[in-house]
């Protein structure tokens, strides 16, 4: 008995993502069918040339940057400069959000906003609730991602491991 | 070779470095074409990617394969290629516009562009749009990526990809059609 209801529920699972996925497929043809876009094949393709040669030369090209040792200088040769850095920085934080949140009322900040910004504001709101039923998968996403943002975000300043500067940016 | 062989082997000292190349080979042309459209310049875009790949390769031994590989090597280049555009805006002390301005010049100007009249024309209509607007068009008019893709991309909800994709769309159109 408890099998044929599991058996009944993946069905209706299964039933609702394909009827999910079908509306968005008839949008798109619709949009494709009346779109200059889709009508056009020469517009998919991109008015942009490379070099002659250039991809087969950039993997050497990328090896040879990642080969070349980086020269490392700390800037916190003591660990306690390091944790008073991050005391001064968490004031200063804590200062400028006080004084930009109670300075303005909220209707005066809103009155800033574009309509398409609230509204992208909204959607990525309502995806974060989504995402806020945390399962194992959706946490490992989550610092997968984190990592990806890090990456790009840091990496230019902080070594992780030896917790320095690149001195080239100095 | 498939991902999961790639990073295994990646994972191991002995054969790191030949899994990176695998990686860099499999993956170089996609990341190019997607900072390229972000960024328009040759040069730029291939700063961008020779960047990304760099940032990909310290950051791979930490990547916990709950993301697909191709997703998150999106999402650093997606990344890569925004900041530099930033960094352009705050280096010149101009607004974001003025630097789209540039793009603009670059494709009526820029060498290594050459295309028919529609596709130059399609690629300023891009450069009207909000950032992204922008990069949920490139993502799906040219990539063909699905949404739960480009959601894993962006980090937004796929409701709000197709809102954005669909106004896109319309934008565009308007721009193209002169309407």
């Amino acid at each position: 008995m408890g099998k044929h209801i599991k058996l009944n529920q993946s069905k209706e699972k299964a039933d609702k993502a394909y009827f999910d996925g079908l509306t968005d497929k008839v949008m798109d043809r619709i949009m494709e069918e009346e779109s200059i876009l889709f009508q056009n094949s020469k517009l998919k393709e991109l008015p942009f040339l490379t070099p002659e040669g250039y991809f087969e030369d950039l993997t050497n090209s990328i090896e040879s940057k990642i080969d070349k040792p980086v020269k490392v200088v700390s800037i916190f040769p003591n660990q306690w400069i390091k944790y008073a850095a991050a005391v001064v920085l968490l004031a200063i934080s804590t200062w400028a959000v006080f004084n930009s949140s109670f300075t303005k009322e909220p209707e005066d900040l809103l009155a800033n906003i574009s309509e398409e910004v609230l509204i992208d504001y909204v959607a990525d709101e309502e995806g974060i609730m989504d995402e806020i039923l945390i399962d194992e998968d959706v946490m490992q996403s989550v610092m997968d991602n984190l990592m990806a943002d890090l990456a790009y975000k840091y990496e230019d300043l902080i070594d992780f491991e030896n917790e320095g500067f690149y001195a080239e940016n100095y | 070779m498939e991902d999961h062989l790639i990073l295994k082997k990646f994972k191991l000292d002995e054969s790191r470095h030949e899994a990176f190349r695998e990686l860099v080979d499999k993956y170089k042309e996609r990341v190019y074409w997607h900072a390229r459209k972000i960024v328009v310049d040759h040069d730029d875009a291939d700063d961008v990617t020779q960047e990304s790949f760099i940032k990909i390769y310290k950051a791979l031994d930490n990547f916990r394969e709950a993301s697909q590989l191709y997703t998150w090597i999106y999402r650093i280049t997606t990344n890569e290629a925004l900041n530099l555009l930033k960094k352009r805006q705050k280096r010149q002390t101009d607004s974001i516009d003025d630097v789209y301005q540039e793009l603009e010049h670059t494709i009526d100007e820029g060498h290594l562009i050459s295309g028919e009249e529609i596709q130059l024309k399609l690629q300023k209509a891009l450069l009207q749009l909000p950032e992204k607007q922008r990069l949920v068009f490139n993502m799906k008019y040219f990539d063909d990526l699905k949404y739960d893709e480009i959601s894993e991309i962006t980090g937004t909800s796929v409701g709000g990809l197709k809102a954005s994709y669909h106004l896109a769309v319309k934008k565009i159109e308007s721009y193209l059609t002169g309407t």
